[in-house]
């Protein structure tokens, strides 16, 4: 196994393979978006309370774990990039930030989208949506940092401890609800539990499923180029664009 | 024709296709960052090894 990951880490080895990987994570995402969106928009049914408005929640809480996973994802990279000094963990980290961003902005939108016909206001400076807020500004605060530098190396380091420093907010982010008195509604799936209506709770994963796929595929798109930028030296980065590499 | 009659969603219409739609730009936008991404990725590293010959 270790001598697998080893293998892959290897840039040259990695891009290669990622290549016949990526539609792995393409096909799954587009099949469970078009089911997920079926299920969420005409199979599942309006809430007793929410009415129609509750299908906001198939995008906007996939969308909030996906902003808490990437995040995870790039801190860990960033950890074993700073430890153990390999390269592909720190164009992993590099590459999830705006990826991450990305989810949590439309976490942060669509989660006011929400909120103006369910609590009559798009914005409170709630525990739950202040901490998401944050965790945009630390998205953005790693990507100004990482371009902030010429040398990968040294850019890998700073970013990496921002990082790891800002991992304190994601427990922050997710027992928010608990630990505060908030606006915003307490967690509807737990390990034991799931407080929910079935075909609500399908909708949710289907479209958390998609977006996890859709996470994939685009990591190892922009890893392969984030490898030939920082291989452009190596002789099998020169063999594999001057013979006409798409 | 039933299934388009459950798609109107009455008076949260609005909020519901502004939240899909924004899902749909968001996705499009990050595939076509990819995308052209790895084609001025390319690109670059062609003009630097014909500069280097």
């Amino acid at each position: 196994m270790w001598k697998w990951i080893q293998a892959f880490a290897s840039p040259k080895n990695f891009y290669q393979i990622s290549a016949k990987i990526i539609p792995w994570f393409l096909y799954p995402f587009i099949g469970l978006t078009i089911v997920g969106l079926y299920w969420a928009l005409i199979i599942s049914p309006a809430d007793y309370q929410q009415g129609d408005s509750v299908r906001i929640m198939y995008v906007h809480v996939p969308a909030a774990w996906m902003s808490l996973l990437i995040y995870i994802v790039m801190a860990v990279a960033s950890a074993i990039g700073l430890i153990w000094q390999i390269k592909l963990a720190d164009i992993v980290a590099k590459v999830s930030a705006p990826i991450g961003a990305a989810f949590t902005f439309l976490a942060l939108v669509t989660g006011a989208v929400w909120g103006k016909p369910m609590w009559g206001t798009w914005w409170v400076w709630d525990a739950r949506l202040t901490s998401e807020l944050i965790l945009l500004f630390l998205y953005l605060a790693y990507i100004s940092l990482n371009n902030a530098f010429d040398n990968p190396k040294t850019a890998s380091k700073a970013s990496a401890v921002l990082a790891i420093v800002g991992l304190v907010n994601i427990p922050i982010i997710y027992y928010s609800v608990e630990w505060w008195n908030s606006l915003h509604q307490g967690s509807s799936i737990s390990v034991n539990k799931v407080s929910m209506q079935i075909d609500m709770f399908i909708s949710l994963m289907l479209i958390s499923f998609a977006f996890k796929f859709l996470y994939g595929a685009l990591l190892l798109m922009r890893a392969r180029d984030e490898v030939l930028i920082r291989e452009q030296n190596s002789g099998w980065v020169k063999t594999l664009i001057t013979k006409g590499d798409k | 024709m039933d299934i388009f009659a459950q798609l109107v969603f009455d008076k949260y219409a609005v909020y519901i296709w502004f939240s899909y739609g924004l899902t749909f730009v968001t996705i499009a936008f990050l595939f076509l960052r990819a995308k052209k991404s790895r084609l001025d990725t390319i690109r670059k590293l062609r003009v630097k090894y014909l500069r280097d010959l």
